[in-house]
């Protein structure tokens, strides 16, 4: 009797996982992993979101010796484009016109296109951090013109152009712009966000190279919080990313003295200090200092940099050079009344008295006007393995 | 021939003539539903003395004996004047001892000397001047002669003489001492247990000497009628253990003990655990250090396999070689196997979990070749998983029964089966085959086998809960078993001990093996009462004095 009694619970008990039929189980074949987002605003303020999605079946060559099925096609991967009232409506869009469920945990890039990100990017940020599928870590970047392009391009270099632009996110910048960190900076007391400009390319190698589209880094996107302001590129965009701490790999590449040709420095390391202090006037002062190391990398002169004092002028050039950069791309961004580097930042915490006195209009009065010094110290350590310049005959090298 | 062949053909005589048609005639038989008293079918015949007449005491053992074509009987003259007889059973007393020792004394040398005429034949002088065999006891009873020829013993009747002498020859073959196949080690000796008890009980005594290694003797099995020796160091085992385990061993009654494995599902703790409360071994230095930490082993006639208990968890994560090997690389083998163990264990449950509810937890690349894989796979990733597994494990039990000729063949069967063809015909994936690989190769590095089966049983629920609950389903096996494990005792010893309860001296040696010098305690939760093992501060160090150690100053 007991024993009866005993068995008909644990079989009720063993029904419950085996009837109520795994609810949220979804095999990985029956999931569409979107890689790459793209969202643009629409001529009647709509957003247009295309999704990229890699086809398994063309990305790997895993299983497919045998069987049927899979998907099917010319490309690796799929788009699909629509549109909605917010982000997520035109997501929904989305799935009514397709066999697998998007799924969003694996959407390692996200761009914006030019005139949303003029407009406001706030609402894909609150969807990428208000829903667990989205990763903090996906990387942010701003196209020029529209976004949904870029995730056409053919990037031969990668299998999808998400890939390409995974990869090109993660070389933009020491600290690449993710959803983390841009919300951090949108959150964040007198800072702005700063994310890297993408553009469409086309490369031809030669004459009879058949042309293709490529996908380059093109500047930084300067924002005023949630709206962009500006798009920097060449020695600007380069300038604000030395202020910032953020140049990846940086070359210095300058005149030699004499007019005779040009060096490059490669930069090995860099530290850049930023610092807010009180004048006893009451006025507050940046200050922005980097230290560089580099070396030798390229020597087109015929100036020898060894045992001579060509290399302390060659230090001073580098450094000036740097200094110039900065200079221009600070300047920029107090033009834009911008401020990525997080000036402001500081004077909210090591100033905080002084701070909500001047926080009222801060970006138009307060911010625009503060004085930056700017200062670069270039030491090079080492001219790589040839000692002279290697074409150059020797009566003609100076010391 | 082969010992266990041997008993095996004795124990089904037994059984023969217990269903016979003639089971009624012999007093065997009508005492054998008489019950278990004494685990010894006895009738009122055998009970009765042995007569002085050769003639009434053949007829009674050769009543006892009808049907066992193998009963021996050899009449002689004892000194050219007594008739005598010698009963035995072919191959288990040695002919050649027999006859060397017993026979040729008897009928050639044995006589008068000029002045002792009288009662020269008397039982002390036989045994005394004629026998030269080392054994040699005697019986009163039919029940006790019967009892030694099944023991192995010959049995001597002497007219005249109403005594029965035992003669106790080197015995029946056996198996020779030689490696033990399943668990060979690099570096450790070579010997392994037989099937014969009594060499057994000697190659442990060749590793402890001392008379404080005790063993007590239990007969077990009504018709087996199996020795089995309780074997303990006195100073180290706990009492109340040895106490408690006598109980339970003396309680015991069944018709016959083939091998220990019927003592260790009989005496266990908790029966319906899948986890083994006893240790086996064939390798005496392991039962040596057994003992040595405190505990009892029990070794049974007729197998090789000597259990051990109490036992914790972690011994069965350890191989007797740790413990002779360098202790850096034990380091390396010990972390190995605990990482095999967690793959053996959830692996497959984890592989299933993962790509059925939580895709987000792999690189978006490995995401990509898994789901490339599964495209064209029809079954869900748990009817996937238990196919390949099932097949491993069918595989796996074809292997240890077949012959070794045809070992081969499944080998190469099972290697295209599960590595390729299966994968080409779409009926799994391919990182399914990787998974199952992996997870066979994690559960064969676990040292003892018993453990390794509760694994590779616990293995499927694991994988039923991660299929209907993901992840979730995974913890709630993982604190199912774990609340088990804490909950189970081998003899009074909690399973987990050192872990749980925690005790800070034992926990290095449950993950990594201390060097010698540093394991001064043996385990508390084993021996209470005498804990040092060894002298303290024995790391060797160059003696400061001269500057060098054994230099040649």
């Amino acid at each position: 009797m007991k024993v009866r009694v005993l068995t008909t619970i644990i079989s009720a008990l063993l029904l419950v996982p085996l009837t109520n039929g795994c609810w949220d189980r979804r095999e990985i074949n029956d999931i569409a992993f979107v890689t790459a987002t793209a969202a643009d605003l629409t001529q009647d303020k709509k957003y247009r979101v295309t999704v990229q999605i890699p086809l398994p079946g063309k990305i790997s060559d895993v299983g497919q010796k045998g069987g049927g099925g899979g998907s099917s096609g010319n490309k690796a991967y799929f788009l699909d484009s629509a549109t909605g009232d917010t982000f997520r409506a035109a997501n929904m869009q989305q799935q009514n016109a397709m066999s697998r469920q998007l799924y969003f945990s694996h959407m390692r890039v996200f761009l914006f296109g030019e005139d949303l990100a003029k407009q406001n990017i706030e609402s894909p940020i609150d969807v990428m951090s208000r829903i667990p599928q989205n990763r903090m870590t996906t990387y942010l970047l701003v196209s020029s013109g529209p976004a949904a392009d870029l995730l056409n391009a053919e990037a031969t270099m990668e299998k999808t152009p998400a890939e390409f632009l995974r990869e090109l996110a993660n070389e933009s910048m020491t600290h690449p712009r993710t959803v983390k960190r841009v919300t951090e900076a949108l959150l964040a007391e007198g800072q702005d966000p700063i994310m890297p400009v993408v553009s469409w390319t086309m490369t031809k190698p030669g004459e009879a190279g058949e042309e293709q589209s490529n996908v380059k880094l093109a500047g930084v996107a300067i924002f005023q919080k949630q709206k962009m302001v500006a798009m920097l590129s060449g020695r600007a965009a380069d300038g604000v990313l030395w202020a910032m701490g953020e140049y990846r790999r940086p070359m210095i590449t300058i005149r030699a003295t004499n007019g005779s040709g040009f060096v490059s420095v490669m930069v090995t390391g860099y530290h850049v200090r930023t610092t807010v202090k009180s004048m006893p006037d009451g006025r507050m002062v940046c200050e922005i200092k980097a230290r560089v190391t580099g070396e030798l990398s390229e020597n087109t002169s015929n100036l020898t940099y060894e045992r001579s004092q060509n290399l302390p002028s060659l230090e001073r050039q580098a450094s000036q050079a740097v200094i110039d950069d900065m200079r221009l791309g600070v300047a920029q961004l107090q033009r834009y009344h911008a401020d990525p580097i997080g000036i402001c930042n500081r004077v909210y915490r090591n100033y905080p008295r002084y701070w909500h006195r001047v926080r009222q209009n801060w970006r138009d009065d307060f911010y625009p006007n503060i004085p930056v010094h700017i200062d670069a110290q270039v030491e090079i350590r080492n001219s790589g393995n040839a000692t002279s310049p290697v074409g150059v005959p020797e009566e003609e090298l100076q010391s | 021939m082969d010992g266990r062949v041997l008993i095996r053909k004795r124990k089904r005589r037994s059984a023969e003539q217990e269903h016979g048609p003639d089971r009624r005639e012999t007093g065997f038989e009508t005492s054998a539903s008489a019950g278990v008293q004494g685990g010894q079918p006895t009738s009122s015949t055998w009970q009765s003395p042995v007569s002085d007449h050769l003639d009434e005491n053949l007829t009674i053992m050769l009543k006892a004996f009808s049907e066992c074509a193998d009963l021996q009987v050899r009449p002689l003259r004892v000194g050219h004047a007594r008739d005598a007889c010698i009963l035995y059973l072919t191959g288990m007393v040695s002919a050649t001892d027999l006859s060397e020792e017993a026979l040729r004394p008897l009928m050639y040398d044995f006589a008068p000397v000029d002045g002792h005429v009288n009662n020269w034949l008397a039982s002390d002088r036989i045994r005394n001047e004629g026998i030269v065999l080392a054994q040699v006891g005697r019986a009163d009873t039919f029940c006790q002669v019967i009892d030694e020829i099944v023991g192995g013993r010959a049995v001597l009747f002497v007219d005249g003489l109403p005594q029965a002498f035992l003669l106790s020859t080197s015995g029946q073959e056996r198996r020779g001492i030689s490696e033990p196949e399943t668990e060979s080690v690099v570096r450790g000796p070579r010997e392994g247990f037989t099937e014969d008890l009594e060499a057994n009980m000697a190659l442990l005594r060749h590793k402890i000497r001392t008379p404080q290694l005790k063993a007590s003797s239990f007969t077990l099995g009504q018709y087996t009628k199996t020795q089995v020796l309780l074997v303990y160091i006195e100073d180290l085992a706990d009492p109340k253990v040895i106490t408690e385990a006598k109980r339970r061993i003396g309680s015991i009654e069944i018709d016959g003990v083939l091998e220990s494995g019927y003592i260790e599902e009989l005496i266990e703790d908790q029966p319906m655990s899948p986890f083994p409360q006893f240790q086996y071994s064939e390798r005496p230095d392991t039962i040596a250090a057994q003992l040595l930490e405190g505990r009892f082993a029990i070794l049974t006639e007729g197998t090789p396999f000597v259990l051990v208990a109490p036992v914790t968890w972690w011994q069965f994560v350890q191989a007797s070689e740790d413990y002779y090997e360098r202790f850096f690389l034990v380091y390396l083998v010990r972390v190995l196997r605990y990482i095999s163990l967690f793959l053996a264990l959830f692996l497959p449950a984890m592989y299933i979990a993962v790509t059925t509810y939580h895709q987000d937890m792999l690189p978006t690349s490995l995401v990509m070749s898994v789901a490339a894989a599964r495209e064209s796979i029809p079954f869900p990733a748990i009817i996937e998983a238990l196919i390949m597994e099932l097949t491993f494990e069918a595989l796996r039990e074809a292997g240890i029964r077949l012959p070794k000729a045809v070992g081969q063949a499944v080998s190469i069967l099972g290697a295209l089966v599960i590595g390729q063809a299966a994968v080409e015909a779409g009926i799994v994936s391919a990182p399914m085959v990787i998974i199952v690989a992996i997870t066979g190769i994690a559960s064969f590095t676990l040292p003892r086998y018993n453990a390794a089966i509760a694994i590779r049983l616990l293995r499927f629920p694991m994988m039923l809960l991660a299929a209907v609950l993901g992840m979730f389903g995974i913890v709630i096996g993982v604190m199912w078993i774990t609340i088990h494990l804490c909950k189970l005792r081998s003899f009074g010893v909690p399973y987990l001990s050192g872990l749980a309860p925690y005790k800070r001296k034992e926990v290095k040696d449950l993950f990594f093996r201390p060097p010698w010098w540093k394991m001064v305690f043996r385990p508390s939760s084993v021996a209470h009462h005498n804990r040092k093992r060894m002298g303290e501060r024995q790391m060797p160090t160059p003696d400061k004095a001269s500057g060098s150690r054994g230099g040649a100053r």
